[in-house]
């Protein structure tokens, strides 16, 4: 059985979304991290993850419904 | 600065005043620009102190009266006495610093050490072809100077690092952080951790913008870079700059000065704002 989730890539990572990304299917027990890696993220490019619109940590476990956003490094003026 | 009580200022500020009707039938006591420039020459003194004094007696100089009632007569007096670092006036500054002339922060400190090139032209308000070459510290000063007179502006033409940073952003209230790196961002953001100075930070790339608050003690820009920036530059590098991603995150970063001015407080502090103009997504997101 698996859960559904909203994903949200930001700037540079919208060439990473997938066709399914308001409606994506992840396994149980799915992590940030694991979600980051499928996505084909590279760790070290965004540090700013966040689920519902709160900052999460990579371990942070997900569940179904839940809306996650993947913000990379912005720094111009 | 001229008391408000002063009855020589007093009386010829209300002889000169006139009652203007706003477009909702309600009333005010207006005071006009060629008048508060009359008033000051026969005194002797600066136009702004005229327009603080007629503030102190609720009349409004008619440059001002469009900010009433969002902004009270008191709150235009705050901003007259605020002084307001702007750092970087390249897209997200200079349209910062034009907003923040116009609503009438006292006092702007413009730094930048960089001069306009041609690359500038498509989003940087304050970059015109006649001006390529020249300091965008003193372009922005004398634009300042054109839109409100009242308003000092000080260019100071030199970037800032961790030997200058502190002593150039004492005394202000707020800076506003429109730069166009990492690191000289973390720069600013521990200059104004040391002075206890709030700091609104945004960067834009592309059709994306993040903006967040700072106030000393906070964990900062960190929770959104990360503690250690690998790069010096963001995804902007790749991606561009467009003016209309500068001017709406110059304009919640305007919004953010003008409520820490007031009210000491800000909805973003904790928090950082995330913006894809590409399909209409507005986030806050708690830090």
């Amino acid at each position: 059985m698996r859960v559904h989730v909203q994903i949200k890539l930001f700037a540079s990572l919208g060439r990473l979304r997938p066709a399914n990304a308001d409606h994506y299917p992840i396994e149980p027990g799915t992590r940030v991290a694991g979600l980051r890696d499928a996505l084909g993220i590279d760790p070290a490019q965004v540090k700013l993850i966040f689920v519902n619109g709160v900052r999460a940590e990579a371990d942070q476990l997900l569940k179904e419904g839940d809306r996650i956003g993947f913000f990379p490094p912005v720094g111009g003026g | 600065m001229a008391a408000p009580e002063d009855p020589d200022i007093v009386d010829q500020i209300r002889k000169a005043a006139s009652k203007r009707v706003r477009a909702d039938g309600s009333g005010y006591e207006s005071l006009g620009l060629v008048e508060a420039g009359a008033i000051a020459a026969r005194l002797g003194r600066p136009v702004r102190h005229i327009e603080t004094a007629a503030l102190a007696q609720g009349i409004v100089p008619e440059k001002y009266s469009r900010n009433l009632t969002a902004l009270s007569p008191d709150d235009q007096i705050v901003l007259a006495r605020a002084a307001v670092a702007v750092v970087g006036v390249g897209g997200l500054g200079g349209n910062v610093t034009e907003m923040l002339a116009r609503i009438g922060v006292g006092r702007l400190t413009l730094i930048d050490a960089d001069r306009f090139e041609e690359s500038n032209l498509n989003r940087q308000v304050l970059c015109t072809p006649d001006c390529l070459g020249r300091l965008k510290a003193e372009v922005a000063s004398e634009r300042v100077a054109t839109v409100n007179a009242s308003v000092t502006a000080i260019a100071c033409a030199l970037r800032l690092d961790d030997t200058n940073a502190r002593s150039v952003l004492a005394g202000h209230q707020v800076v506003v952080d429109c730069l166009d790196n990492l690191p000289d961002r973390l720069v600013v953001e521990k200059a104004c951790r040391d002075n206890g100075i709030a700091l609104v930070s945004a960067a834009v790339a592309g059709y994306c913008g993040q903006l967040t608050v700072v106030f000393p003690g906070d964990r900062g820009l960190g929770a959104i870079y990360g503690d250690a920036t690998g790069s010096t530059t963001g995804v902007e590098a790749h991606l561009g700059n467009l003016a209309f991603t500068v001017g709406v995150m110059a304009g919640l970063q305007c919004a953010e000065v003008i409520n820490v001015l007031l009210h000491a407080h800000s909805p973003l502090r904790h928090r950082v704002l995330v913006m894809d103009l590409g399909d209409a997504t507005v986030e806050v997101v708690v830090l």
